[in-house]
């Protein structure tokens, strides 16, 4: 763990330059002050502490258990009263064709919503009992059903959950009332500014398929059927795509012959072929999309551009630079348009890594009148890490930072099954070594400043795609005057 | 509970309400009747939830509570000022926040360099967030680290003024500025929660001013005010530090003695005292805003944290909504589909805690008709209560969400987990090992204790109700052209 030098010069200064605390309980009668000034008993305090010996910190390996009809039981002890029991099922929006946006989340959805043998209120109320309720989700690569429990409540859990995955029911009466549910939970999203700016500019880079929102654009939801539902269903919810993750104060030999009975006999099925993505060519300049929100006393931003995907060479090394470039709280942009010109509350940055595309992102909020020094400051930093001779190259303390930040937030992810059963979840979704985890600290740590340097290469801020939703009249004249020329988005983007 | 961080996810433990809800160990567990669960209630798990730990005061006022748990490699610093809002002088809304701010600015032999040494030694979950009574600061770390973040705590508690420039105290006030405009005045129903609070704490109470504060009161802070606060509120004798995880204690008690022994006793003090009192009379807001869907919020002061009702209303509340099969969520959006979303948070305080009911009405659906029925629910659970199955889930739910949340040695907003119960008992009932004493306070919570507090603090005649209405936006209109 180095620290810079820097700082320690600047803690060594200050110390030696401030003025002593108060003087404890001065009387009238304590002398003027001598010349020099008297020792400080805090002084002590301006040599910071060194850390004792790193204990070994380790991410588990899960157990593996491959059923014969490829169903896989994952598996990690923790001492923990309550155990995460979650079904994951390695498919989810990537795997939709165009037109079918939300399909891959309402069907995760809808399992949750009742089977043949209970009535949607019977399967809230019996996972209620277990003590939660039943969590429907669906990223770009997987789907999943999680529950949490007492421990000696998992043999009920694992019934459950294969229940819901092996019997839905699908109801057209359940459906029809979700799906209004949804679409009003679409328009709520519709309504915060920072969510259409992600949604507009995501569209935008990746087109109307891989880019529309996991959740679904409102029309495509509109004209989603339970008989869209059952394909779904039947075509990925097949044994080789699922895992079953248990994580709590159990083991492999606990679970495995419970697991073997309730998910072992569903028949394997074939697996469908992915849809053919194809993404569009990005920009060959700055892309300025404006969605106009007249009085908006902010602006929200979203500056996105093309990355590599999840497999490629270099994922953690491009970890590394989002998270010094956007991640971290002292990371280069939020320094920047927070801490130092105080225009915003704070700025975030990712690089999505999907299994077919990958992009890497900005988004923040600003005060109106800021927007445009704003947007210019964001370009600018992208280009400063980008090209070392612009005088800011990728220095060590800050990729240090960023290194141990991934880190320790793995570690930190140890004490809660439900962050472990999510990192499981990861290893099976992304076709990962089971000891992806337990190496990842010595992987984050083996990545060269020189590597982060040249995944700083592909950043292109002069051909990202930004979208900012603000009032237009307020900020067009500024952005003008630095030469940002605004195009207005097309509704579409934000459907 | 307002936190400092851009990410601040801590605001998710407020809207899950009975969230920092605490744990149970619920070893005298009875039958709960549910006919198709009697086995698993009938023996509820027994494994020891209290947490363990040891409480003692520095000659200089400085409490401290210490749990170790040395299963991993951890260490979490949790450090509670009994300050807060409430604590604000005249005008000065938003003033304990901002200083929530300003702790992260520098402090004298530490020097400016707070997030950069944090992040360095692998701290996560580093926050400070500022709630009605208190302010908290934390952080964990790898235990090796423990040093550090006592140098850091140490540091700010008694030496944090000495640094502070008005250049930092601008930049930060722009920072809190930003938050507001961001969580509330650019953000959906953000006007109108606004509304609800000032409305539950108007003028002349401790709590007027919400916790984020007006802009013209923001504006209005300044360096003096800043000291003042410092020297009045950020006493060794008004804080607590608790630590816990991998810990040897009498290591750790010559560390604490170490840097916070020598810092100035100050005295500690008086604490905020208003006779609980709810709401005089019923209020009806409407607040427009540029929003799609309208939406409907009821707002109740009720008794104090952990007093005699408080249990009965967090059982309550679970029984309303925060599942699938609860009473709101079935009649509002599933029989009636009347709403598209409906929630139900007790926030549990010193002087008065808020029980809040709010509805996202579906569209096409009036929300006079959300109205009608969420009076109807009300009345229906205090009328006929709640049925035994209804009851056994609530109180099931709490007791995994509790047990959840004990897996973790600070939660993210400092005030779950394990430092953050012991933190939280100890601001409010003065003593951190209160769990099992709440604990089987909620198992006994019974169907009539349902009905009486749903009569005596849910009422129609003391309550704010705040109506969000669309006003068609701008942008929705150009854009459907």
């Amino acid at each position: 763990m180095t620290r810079s030098p820097r700082l320690w010069a600047l803690a060594a200064l200050l110390g030696a330059c401030a003025s002593p605390p108060a003087a404890p309980a001065t009387s009238p009668l304590t002398p003027p002050p001598a010349p020099t000034l008297p020792p400080d008993p805090e002084s002590f305090r301006i040599t910071p502490p060194k850390a004792g010996a790193h204990p070994a910190v380790q991410f588990p390996t899960p157990s593996v258990k491959t059923l014969k009809n490829g169903v896989t039981l994952l598996v990690l002890r923790k001492n923990a009263p309550v155990a995460t029991l979650s079904v994951v099922m390695r498919e989810g929006a990537g795997a939709l064709p165009a037109g079918k946006s939300g399909l891959a989340a309402l069907t995760a959805r809808m399992l949750t919503e009742g089977t043949q043998l209970r009535s949607s209120l019977a399967l809230a109320e019996a996972s209620e009992s277990l003590g939660s309720t039943l969590e429907a989700d669906a990223g770009r690569d997987a789907s999943s059903i999680e529950l949490s429990t007492l421990t000696r409540d998992v043999p009920r859990g694992l019934e459950l959950l294969a229940e819901v995955v092996f019997k839905p029911a699908f109801r057209e009466a359940d459906f029809a009332r979700v799906k209004d549910e949804w679409l009003d939970g679409l328009r709520a999203e519709r309504q915060e500014p920072n969510r259409l700016a992600s949604l507009a500019a995501l569209r935008s880079l990746l087109g109307p398929s891989a880019g529309a929102p996991v959740s679904g654009s409102i029309p495509d939801v509109e004209k989603l059927t339970v008989a869209d539902l059952k394909a779904f269903h039947q075509a990925h919810y097949v044994p080789a795509n699922l895992a079953l993750i248990a994580v709590g104060e159990v083991t492999l030999g606990d679970l495995e012959s419970d697991v073997e009975r309730l998910f072992g006999r569903a028949t394997a099925g074939a697996q469908p072929k992915a849809p053919d993505v194809v993404l569009p060519e990005p920009p060959s300049k700055l892309k300025l999309l404006i969605v106009d929100r007249k009085d908006s006393v902010q602006s929200s931003l979203f500056a996105v551009q093309p990355f590599p995907k999840r497999s490629e060479p270099g994922f953690e090394a491009r970890e590394i630079l989002a998270s010094l470039l956007g991640g971290l709280f002292t990371s280069r942009l939020n320094s920047n348009l927070r801490e130092k010109h105080a225009y915003t509350y704070g700025v975030h940055g990712q690089a999505l890594a999907t299994r077919n595309w990958g992009a890497f992102y900005l988004a923040t909020a600003v005060k109106s009148e800021t927007t445009a020094d704003s947007l210019r400051e964001l370009l600018g930093e992208l280009e400063r890490a980008r090209d070392p001779k612009l005088g800011a190259p990728i220095n060590e303390p800050e990729a240090n930072r960023a290194r141990t930040d991934l880190m320790h937030s793995l570690g930190a992810r140890l004490e809660h099954t439900s962050s472990l059963a999510d990192s499981v979840a990861t290893l099976f979704a992304q076709q990962l070594p089971s000891d992806y985890y337990t190496k990842y600290p010595a992987l984050v740590g083996a990545v060269p400043t020189s590597e982060v340097t040249a995944q700083a290469a592909r950043l292109t801020p002069q051909r990202m795609t930004v979208v900012i939703v603000g009032d237009r009249a307020q900020i067009e004249p500024a952005l003008k005057q630095r030469g940002y020329e605004l195009e207005a988005a097309d509704p579409q983007l934000t459907e | 509970m307002v936190s400092r961080m851009r990410n601040a996810r801590a605001a998710l433990a407020v809207t899950l309400g009975m969230c920092a809800a605490i744990p149970v160990p619920v070893a005298h567990g009875k039958p709960a009747a549910d006919a198709s669960n009697t086995e698993r209630a009938a023996t509820v798990d027994t494994r020891a939830t209290a947490i363990a730990f040891e409480k003692f005061k520095l000659p200089n006022g400085l409490t401290v509570i210490l749990h170790s748990d040395r299963s991993l490699p951890l260490v979490a610093v949790n450090v509670w000022y009994h300050v807060g809002p409430a604590n604000e002088p005249a005008h000065r809304s938003g003033f304990a926040h901002l200083f929530e701010h300003l702790m992260f600015e520098g402090s004298k032999y530490v020097g400016h360099e707070f997030d950069r040494i944090l992040e360095a030694i692998g701290a996560t979950n580093s926050n400070g967030t500022t709630s009605w009574d208190r302010t908290n600061y934390f952080e964990t770390a790898p235990s090796e680290n423990l040093e550090t973040l006592l140098w850091l705590e140490s540091d700010r508690m008694g030496f944090m003024i000495d640094t502070l420039t008005e250049e930092r105290l601008d930049v930060q006030r722009d920072v809190v500025k930003n938050e507001r405009r961001q969580s509330y005045e650019n953000a959906p129903y953000g006007p109108s929660s606004l509304t609800m609070l000032n409305a539950l704490f108007p003028e002349g109470h401790p709590y007027n001013g919400a916790v984020i504060g007006s802009m013209a009161d923001l504006s209005a802070a300044t360096l003096k005010d800043v000291t003042e606060f410092f020297r009045q509120y950020y006493a060794p004798s008004n804080a607590t530090l608790c630590i816990a995880g991998d810990l040897d204690p009498a290591r750790t008690k010559a560390l604490i003695e170490r840097y916070f022994g020598t810092l100035p006793d100050r005295k500690r003090p008086e604490a905020k005292a208003l006779p609980y009192a709810p709401l005089p009379k019923a209020e009806r807001l409407v607040v427009k805003e540029p929003v799609t869907l309208a939406q409907i919020s009821y707002g109740y002061r009720t008794p104090p944290a952990f007093t005699a009702d408080d249990p009965a209303l967090d059982v309550t509340m679970a029984i309303l909504g925060g599942g699938k099969a609860t009473r709101l969520y079935q009649r509002l959006v599933v029989q009636t589909k009347l709403a598209a979303d409906v929630s139900a948070s007790l926030e549990s305080n010193q002087l008065a805690s808020i029980a809040s009911l709010s509805a996202t009405v579906a569209s096409g659906k009036s929300s006079a008709a959300v109205e009608r029925e969420l009076d109807a629910v009300l009345a229906e659970l205090q009328k006929n209560g709640p049925s035994a199955a209804e009851l056994a889930r609530a109180k099931r739910r709490i007791l995994v969400g509790a047990l959840s949340s004990l897996e973790l040695l600070n939660g993210p907003g400092g005030d779950s987990g394990r430092s953050g119960l012991l933190q939280r008992f100890d601001q409010y009932t003065g003593d951190p090992g209160y769990l099992p004493t709440w604990l089987s306070q909620i198992e006994r919570v019974q169907a009539k204790d349902v009905q009486r507090v749903i009569k005596q603090s849910l009422r129609a005649d003391a309550r704010v109700v705040v109506v969000t209405e669309p006003v068609p936006s701008p942008a929705s209109t150009e854009q459907a052209k």
